[in-house]
């Protein structure tokens, strides 16, 4: 019966004849609902009537369907048609079809083992668990028989063997569509940094300028989304690879033949692309949608269908990958290229524009990023962080493949990408790609010569140039008097400041807030943090981009030390157990929170902890030779790996939320003023004390060693010196800096996360240092302390501003002020000790 | 039985209060030169991607000799010295400093230790130290990391790097960042921390570059009464430079030694004169 609305009147119909039925009022009808037995019942009933339809595919989808629940009157049909169909699929799925029937109610022994016979190998969910059914029977069931079930069993297990393959050729196929979204990623950068040799921090953003540019298209034509991808594959390259000459011509020339220089400014731009996007776009992901032509599966058989998406991007980066190597074999650009990248001074003298050449060889490495980031698009969301979660991997990509070497770069995309979706099933995505992080590092230290290429010892050899330079105008003030004046002065103000907060009553003008001192403490510890790069950076030229690892683990130390003190007064009150081991459901205490509720071993552990990881990655890096931007890479993949690894809950470490809620150290509420005086006390006593001792081994022979380590390893080591027992030595007492500035900084935040482990955060300590003046301890701590000042002013007045001035210092100090503050104070104080004599020169020259 | 018999003598063996367990024994650090030769290079191979830098070499050095190596461009002379002071690894072949160090073993730090100085072809000092430092780092010393932490110069060394200043005539700059000097005085500060390594074999490649003719004199000067106490091995393009210096002279061919001998000698020999000179011979 059926139902018509007319003008608000209900009129009722038969369904079968169209006839009104008139006389039927709202009460005598009765709506059928639907449920999950008459859906069933329904679908039944309608794939018995498809059985008849004259299309052949939909005819195996009746039959398909019909596989759940045979029962005798279905199969009779079944029966009926199979003789007359023709079509073979659909047959075959008929042949199914009885022969399960065949073997749930068959009456021989015979017509049953047949039936299995039959289903033996097929892959259908259905057929299987048939097959489950009888292989499992019961021997007291009324249907048991020995022999059919044996087959069953056999039936089922190559079943099972076929679905392990296709289940392997699934995963095969996850990892090539994973290695070509890293092929797509890496390959702009196998451009600029393998052949040109320009690290380009900023690559990332380029990808993320290509998929913010699709999403721009789709907005202009919202009609066309089936076209739109077609367009803004053209429209991001050029997008990205004019941004990529802009920063060629307007930044890294400058830069030539100082790669961590190039890496730092570089840096600095992708934090402004990225603040610029979160201005101008949203700080929001945007939706950018598939076409239809790439959506869907492409379906092999019941256990394996590939999504349809992927396989064009596997595709499409193959394509790129083969385009880009016509153009470097067979167009004159090409060519160029290739002379400037072997021979820049021979290029050049041979009438190659070298400086042209480096804008386009740029250009299309960016424009090829731009390109990656329209095929990301559609299978990651677009956001202004896009970029940055590819840079790691695709540097990675790049150095495990060969630098300079494109068909290294196709290789290792694809096996990274392999292995790390192989890795998954059986470790989980973070620690699959954990460990192949760590792969990788190990390869890199294992063949560290043949990857680095000739290209390492131009740009060494390069770095010492520039090293000459600087040194030639660096002032050699003498040290020996410059401790105790630094020491006398930050021991002056803190006891000062903390008088003004204890004894100068609130309301008077000259107290001193709690929350300064809290906060001047916590900038004592990121000047001890500044002070450990520098140790390492400054004088013994090692770009160490994670240092956030070692301050990071101190101050997990000394968290879980806190935690332990929280006791029973935690939320859920378990005496041992902190709150989220409670929640996660933890019976006792892990191993490594044994004895952390000593504060001894505590702190033994948070300078234990980092200096034995700092050995160890020290020992593993500085033996075979990994010098430079490579190790940079590596230091920074290091900490992006912890970052990972404390996110996860199982770590124990609290994941995502850290360590908090502490309440008291050593038995000293930690709310209380004069404990956060004594804290800040002894973050300055701790500070005054590494600086005197920095400064001590720096003016030891020791230190010597060390600056000429930075300024030609070879003749150190050929002078009979263990070069690298010193770098590891002084990496893990500048880890141990470190871990002690992390140590002293949780208590007062009162939080320590995973956060702490972001690569983006050891990066910025690096600029902290590059802006005071590296090379020169004080100048670590003035630039920390300045820059953090200006962080807090300048966040509360502008929050979305403070990315841009920090991007913008990057660039600025590199460019213009290689030496930072101290350098341009000395050169200012040189200037006018010779002012006379300098002008007269001067104006003689311009006029 | 037989087992355990094994396993208690194994352990007495290894407690055997008469004996120093070979793992601690120091090892042996004079080297022998009780054969009169201090160096001994032997069937050394090696080929960068085909091309064969070192080919079945043999080289013999006496212990107080000064050698000359010549050779035309590619033909081993620096490849050889890298190979000796541990910077490459050669495919095959031994390398003995005396006849009871095999240098192959050791790596640049450990070689040095041992008393194998090297000059580079192109002078590298450490430009961001002042003279007197650079002379300083190069002292005869315990290198490793502790001892240099604490190391503080004695007035035996103090005076030793004044006298070495003195010797390479850089007393006026001791004081001065070392990259702020002439090419020549880089050359000159470059020998100087040779000598305040006391090293017993010094390899000098190319030591004349860029210097003036009173200079070049000086270093022949220098070179000549080195030799005796140390053995020098000295690789040079300057044939008038190794004409002044040379007693024996080495030529090097595509990887190998083509001839052996005086100046006088090699320049008549048919081989050389046929590869130096080419078809005019």
């Amino acid at each position: 019966m059926g139902v018509r609305e007319q003008d608000g009147e209900k009129t009722y119909h038969d369904v079968q004849t169209q006839q009104p039925l008139a006389d039927l009022g709202k009460r005598d009808v009765k709506k059928i609902r639907v449920n999950n037995r008459l859906r069933g019942f329904l679908r039944g009933v309608i794939a018995r009537i498809q059985l008849s339809s004259p299309d052949a595919a939909v005819r195996e989808d009746a039959v398909r369907s019909l596989l759940g629940d045979l029962d005798r009157a279905t199969v009779a049909q079944i029966q009926a048609v199979r003789q007359q169909e023709s079509d073979a699929a659909v047959q075959q799925v008929m042949d199914l079809a009885l022969a399960m029937y065949a073997l749930e109610s068959g009456e021989t022994q015979s017509e049953r083992l047949e039936a299995v016979a039959v289903l033996s190998g097929n892959l259908e969910d259905d057929v299987r668990n048939v097959l489950r059914l009888h292989a499992e029977m019961e021997t007291d069931h009324s249907r048991y028989d020995a022999k059919v079930t044996a087959a069953a069993k056999k039936a089922l297990k190559k079943i099972e063997g076929k679905i392990e393959f296709y289940g392997f050729v699934d995963q095969l196929f996850f990892g090539l569509s994973l290695g070509s979204v890293l092929l797509l990623a890496a390959i702009g950068l196998a451009i600029t940094f393998g052949v040109m040799g320009v690290i380009n921090m900023a690559h990332g953003e380029m990808i993320m300028l290509g998929a913010y540019t699709t999403y721009i298209i789709q907005m202009l034509m919202p009609n066309a989304i089936e076209y739109s991808l077609l367009l803004a594959i053209p429209a991001a390259f050029v997008v990205s690879g004019l941004m990529g000459i802009a920063i060629e011509r307007g930044v890294i020339r400058f830069l030539h033949g100082r790669p961590l220089e190039t890496l730092l400014a570089t840096f600095g731009i992708s934090l402004i692309l990225q603040q610029l996007v979160r201005t101008v776009i949203s700080p929001q992901n945007v939706p950018v949608s598939t076409p239809d032509w790439m959506s869907g599966t492409l379906d092999i058989n019941p256990v394996l269908s590939l999504t349809l998406n992927r396989l064009y991007i596997l595709a499409f980066a193959l394509l790129v990958f083969f385009a880009l190597m016509m153009i470097l074999k067979k167009t004159n650009l090409g060519l160029n290229v290739r002379a400037v990248s072997q021979n820049r001074a021979m290029a050049r003298a041979m009438g190659v524009r070298s400086d042209w050449v480096d804008a386009m060889t740029f250009g299309l490495g960016s424009g090829i990023a731009g390109i990656a980031g329209v095929a990301l698009s559609q299978l990651t969301n677009v956001g202004p962080n896009l970029g940055q979660s590819y840079i790691i991997d695709s540097f990675m990509v790049v150095v495990f493949g060969g630098v300079g070497n494109l068909w290294g770069t196709l290789v290792a995309a694809f096996s990274l990408g392999i292995a790390n979706k192989f890795l998954e099933p059986a470790t989980g995505a973070v620690l699959a790609s954990i460990l192949v992080l760590i792969f990788i590092i190990l390869f890199i230290q294992k063949h560290p010569t043949k990857r680095e290429g000739s290209r390492m010892s131009a740009s060494a050899k390069s770095s010492m140039l520039s090293n000459v330079f600087t040194s030639v105008f660096q002032n050699r003030g003498q040290p020996g008097g410059r401790v105790a004046p630094f020491v006398i002065i930050l021991l002056v103000m803190t006891v000062l400041a903390s008088a003004a907060n204890l004894l100068v009553p609130e309301g008077s003008a000259l107290h001193v807030s709690t929350y300064t001192i809290t906060l001047l403490g916590k900038y004592l510890c990121y000047a001890m943090l500044a002070l450990a790069v520098d140790v390492i950076w400054g004088y013994c030229g090692i770009l160490s981009l994670g240092h956030g690892v070692f301050f990071a683990l101190g101050g997990y130390a000394m968290g879980m030390y806190l935690m332990r003190q929280i006791g029973d007064r935690g939320v859920y009150g378990h005496p041992e157990l902190p709150d989220f081991m409670v929640f996660l459901d933890w019976q006792e205490l892990p191993w490594f929170w044994q004895g952390m509720d000593q504060f001894w071993f505590a702190m033994l552990m948070a300078v234990v902890v980092p200096g034995l990881l700092a050995y160890v990655f020290g020992w593993l890096a500085f033996r075979s030779r990994v010098t430079g931007v490579y190790l940079s890479i590596m230091t920074q993949a290091l900490t992006y790996a912890m970052m990972l690894a404390f996110f996860r809950n199982e770590m124990g470490f609290g994941g995502n939320n850290g360590l908090t809620d502490f309440k008291d150290i050593l038995g000293f509420d930690l709310q209380s003023d004069s404990t956060r005086i004594g804290l800040f006390l002894a973050t300055a006593l701790m500070l005054a004390l590494t600086f005197a001792t920095s400064h001590w081994i720096m003016r030891s022979r020791m230190g010597k060693v060390i600056v000429a380590i930075r300024d030609g390893e070879a003749r150190a080591r050929f002078l009979g010196y263990r070069t690298d027992a010193y770098k590891v030595w002084l990496f893990v007492y500048s880890a141990v800096i470190a871990a002690i500035a992390g140590a002293l900084y949780v208590p007062q935040v009162g939080i320590i996360n995973p956060g702490e482990f972001s690569p983006i955060n050891s990066i910025e300590v690096v600029i902290w240092v590059a802006v005071g003046g590296r090379g020169t301890l004080i100048g670590a701590i003035i630039g920390a302390l300045l820059v953090n000042y200006a962080k807090t002013r300048f966040t509360a007045i502008l929050p979305d501003g403070w990315l841009f001035m920090l991007g913008a210092m990057f660039v600025l100090v590199t460019l213009f002020l290689p030496r930072g503050l101290i350098g341009l104070y000395s050169q200012l104080r040189s200037r006018f000790a010779r002012s006379d004599a300098g002008a007269d020169v001067r104006t003689g020259a311009e006029t | 039985m037989s087992f355990l018999d094994d396993q208690t003598n194994a352990l007495r063996e290894f407690f055997r209060r008469d004996q120093v367990w070979p793992f601690l024994m120091p090892e042996e650090s004079r080297v022998d030169v009780s054969k009169q030769v201090i160096l001994y290079v032997e069937g050394l191979n090696l080929s960068f991607d085909g091309f064969k830098a070192l080919n079945e070499l043999n080289l013999y050095i006496n212990d107080g000799e000064l050698r000359c190596l010549i050779g035309a461009n590619g033909a081993g002379k620096t490849t050889l010295m890298d190979v000796i002071t541990g910077k490459t690894t050669p495919d095959s072949g031994t390398v003995y400093f005396g006849s009871n160090h095999n240098l192959l073993e050791r790596d640049e730090a450990d070689i040095a230790e041992l008393g194998i100085g090297r000059k580079f072809q192109k002078p590298t000092v450490f430009e961001a130290h002042t003279v007197f430092d650079n002379l300083e780092l190069s002292l005869k010393s315990n290198k490793g990391v502790l001892p240099t932490l604490f190391a503080a110069l004695t007035g035996a060394e103090r005076n030793r790097i004044d006298e070495v200043l003195e010797t390479i005539g850089l007393k006026e700059q001791r004081f001065m960042l070392a990259g702020a000097l002439s090419h020549g005085q880089k050359q000159w500060l470059e020998i100087g921390m040779l000598l305040m390594a006391e090293p017993r074999l010094l390899l000098v490649d190319e030591p004349v570059a860029g210097m003036t003719p009173q200079e070049t004199e000086r270093t022949a000067e220098l070179l000549t009464s080195l030799a005796g106490d140390h053995t020098v091995i000295v690789v040079e393009h300057d044939m008038e430079f190794v004409r002044s210096i040379a007693r024996t002279v080495t030529v090097l061919h595509q990887g190998a030694v083509l001839a052996e001998g005086s100046m006088d000698q090699i320049q008549n020999n048919k081989d050389v004169i046929e590869v130096y000179l080419g078809e005019e011979a």
